[in-house]
């Protein structure tokens, strides 16, 4: 019972983490992918304009992905039971996450090629935090 | 019983008509005296009808088709109204005239006495004896200034807010049905970082009138207009004045009912060239003389256009055309944006906001015109041109930097100089400590001053820091030429930036965003004058006199 309890708490921690980075994640893929190609606009406007312009329009992103980023935790949570139970799938485990980003790429973009870079980039950095709460989970003891 | 007792109005009772009041009022009347004094009353309104009737038949034509223009010119105070803004007023009367739109002028404090512009002593000119004292003092500038008064003809007005403003609503009032266009040029500030419309126009007697403020007085004035109100803003900050396009001042992208666009030399947040102008060529370079040239079809000193703005070949200037043309041609400060580019930027939805700009730019006007920047400032078109560009940014910036410091370390040797130079000629003559004494008007009045600058000439330190404001002043120029190359990056960025968002605006925009757009797109791309039905110089005396009424 107990070993369940820890396991349902775990999966809430998993998804809150995941759900609540995943809109930084596509802010930061996207600032890296832009830097990398030099057409980083928030770059200019960090120069040109007031910071707390910028923020508000991070902060709006933030509230408006809120559905998105949920499902991308439920996918995160998925990701955990289909592939946390044998090592060698806990090996890729996470990687349903940039697979979720191109999903979303092709499914809510009308022009996919120009979002799939910056979303599958996102998936994977999303998987960072996903590796270091199982990480945590592991330095505790199995959940 | 006088006359006007007389006059009394007859009691007024419930269902009779006019005509059967005066007639018993007429019946009532005992003396001759009275109908003679009744006759004249009568004769007098109808005098008054005709009057008002003909001035109807006069000024109707213009009321119903002729567009109109107001140009409200100049900065706060003489020292910050350079003779550069009276002859831009001038090119633009003159254009405005040639298209045969009427113009209502308010420049600095229009007709009143008094100097109201300033103009800069001749290079040529020899140096005042007394120059040595004002580069001693750092006056230098201010040395080879010289005031006077405006020479602008028919003016309506000056700008001081308590003045413009209600023969500006008067104007908003009378124009509420018909095309029109508002010019600024003058200064600007800004009194926040919360809202572009935070910006305001510096008008005449330091007072200032805000974005959010001329917003709430068009909504006011003109709410519903079947015809656009359209805008050329040219100061620092302008780019908060694309508000007035908007329902809401402050924030959203919902176009106000009426249709209002225009074009602004700078962002909401940035200063433009005009306000920190450190070159003498700055009027000719800036982005309102290439805009204003596009819509003359000449060049401001009368010399050929090198590039025809009439893109579209249509024989006519739009706006939206001379933008393009000013865009391109520009090397300023100046970091141009129109409203419908305004609204393209803020309309970007969150999902697309952070995504890097396509490599594939899909063809339109912005991708032609980045292309065509492109290959002016010699940048390779090819997949690395963002890297390249970013490149490019950041070596002007870095000699921007260097340029700086080098600065900074040469104003402290000046600084140096100035204060042992100023000891010792303070040490000689106590009185220059104070310039506001009797002591030192006694020095001045007594031509001691030629002789305390001949001094200063003769000090070996002086030629030092005569070194030191040349020096200065060749740095100063090179800064600003370093500031005019980063925004040409900027620029080339930002037409990459609205080319891609022109084209997600096509595949992501809503029916209703694409009308919004298009509806500014048709208001900029109209041409100066819309139609009109009088000849320019009758319309603009009745411009001009409605204004004064």
């Amino acid at each position: 019972m107990q070993k369940k309890t820890a396991r349902l708490l775990y999966i809430a921690f998993l998804w809150l983490i995941v759900a609540a980075a995943a809109w930084p994640a596509f802010v930061l893929a996207g600032t890296l992918l832009a830097l990398y190609t030099g057409e980083a606009r928030q770059i200019d406007a960090w120069a040109l304009e007031p910071r707390t312009l910028l923020l508000a329009d991070f902060l709006d992103g933030w509230r408006n992905s809120a559905l998105v980023s949920a499902l991308l935790g439920v996918v995160a949570i998925v990701d955990y039971i289909l592939l946390s139970r044998y090592r060698v799938t806990w090996l890729v485990g996470g990687i349903l996450l940039p697979l979720a980003g191109s999903v979303i790429a092709f499914t809510l973009y009308r022009d996919p090629v120009s979002a799939l870079p910056t979303l599958v980039v996102a998936g994977l950095l999303l998987a960072f935090p996903y590796r270091l709460v199982e990480r945590v989970r592991h330095s505790f003891g199995e959940a | 019983m006088s006359a006007l007792h007389r006059f009394r109005k007859p009691p007024v009772i419930e269902g009779q008509s006019l005509g059967a009041r005066v007639g018993s009022y007429v019946g009532k009347a005992s003396s001759l005296s009275s109908i003679i004094a009744l006759a004249r009353a009568l004769a007098c309104s109808m005098a008054c009808v005709m009057a008002c009737v003909m001035t109807w038949v006069l000024t109707w034509p213009a009321a119903v088709s002729a567009d109109e223009a107001v140009l409200i010119a100049g900065g706060p105070d003489p020292a910050s109204s350079p003779e550069d803004v009276e002859l831009t007023a001038l090119w633009i009367e003159n254009i405005l005239d040639t298209a045969g739109l009427p113009l209502t002028t308010f420049f600095t404090d229009g007709e009143s006495i008094g100097p109201d512009v300033y103009f800069k002593v001749s290079q040529d000119t020899a140096e005042s004896p007394l120059m040595p004292l004002a580069r001693l003092f750092g006056d230098d500038v201010v040395e080879r200034r010289r005031y006077r008064e405006n020479e602008l003809p028919e003016l309506a007005g000056g700008t001081r807010r308590d003045l413009l403003e209600p023969l500006f609503e008067n104007l908003l009032e009378r124009t509420r049905d018909e095309p029109l266009l508002l010019i600024y040029n003058g200064q600007g500030s800004r009194s926040g970082e919360r809202h572009a419309a935070d910006a305001s126009l510096d008008l005449w007697g330091n007072t200032t009138l805000r974005a959010s403020e001329l917003h709430a007085l068009i909504e006011k004035r003109r709410p519903r207009a079947r015809e656009p109100f359209r805008y050329l803003f040219t100061q620092c900050h302008s780019g908060g004045f694309h508000r007035l396009a908007y329902q809401d001042a402050n924030t959203g992208i919902e176009l106000a009912a009426a249709t209002r666009c225009g074009f602004t030399a700078e962002s909401a947040w940035q200063r433009s060239e005009s306000c920190s102008a450190r070159a003498d060529d700055h009027e000719q370079s800036s982005y309102s003389t290439f805009f204003l040239a596009a819509l003359d079809d000449r060049e401001r000193d009368g010399s050929v256009l090198t590039r025809n703005p009439d893109v579209d070949a249509d024989g006519d200037v739009s706006l939206r055309e001379a933008h393009f043309h000013a865009l391109e041609l520009a090397h300023s400060t100046d970091f141009a944006r129109s409203t419908s580019e305004d609204w393209l930027e803020r309309w970007q939805p969150w999902y697309l906001r952070w995504l890097p700009v396509s490599s594939h730019l899909p063809n339109n006007e912005y991708a032609r015109l980045f292309r065509s920047l492109a290959t002016r400032t010699g940048l390779p078109l090819d997949n690395r041109v963002g890297q390249t560009l970013r490149e490019r940014l950041s070596t002007h910036r870095k000699e921007l930097d260097a340029l700086r410091v080098e600065r900074d370390s040469r104003e402290q040797s000046l600084e140096a100089s100035r204060l042992d130079l100023q000891r010792e000629a303070t040490r000689r003559w106590q009185a220059l400590r104070a310039p506001y004494t009797s002591a030192y008007r006694t020095l001045a009045m007594g031509n001691e001053l030629i002789d305390i600058a001949a001094w200063i000439a003769r000090q070996p330190d002086y030629a030092e820091l005569v070194e030191h404001l040349g020096v200065l002043s060749r740095l100063e120029l090179q800064i600003l030429g370093r500031e005019r190359d980063i925004t040409a990056v900027h620029k080339l960025l930002r037409l990459r930036r609205l080319a891609d968002l022109k084209g997600q605006l096509a595949e992501h925009g809503k029916p209703h965003e694409q009308a919004s757009y298009a509806r500014l797109l048709d208001c900029e791309e109209l041409p100066l004058a819309m139609g009109r039905a009088i000849p320019a110089d009758e319309a603009r005396d009745i411009s001009a006199e409605s204004a004064l009424e």
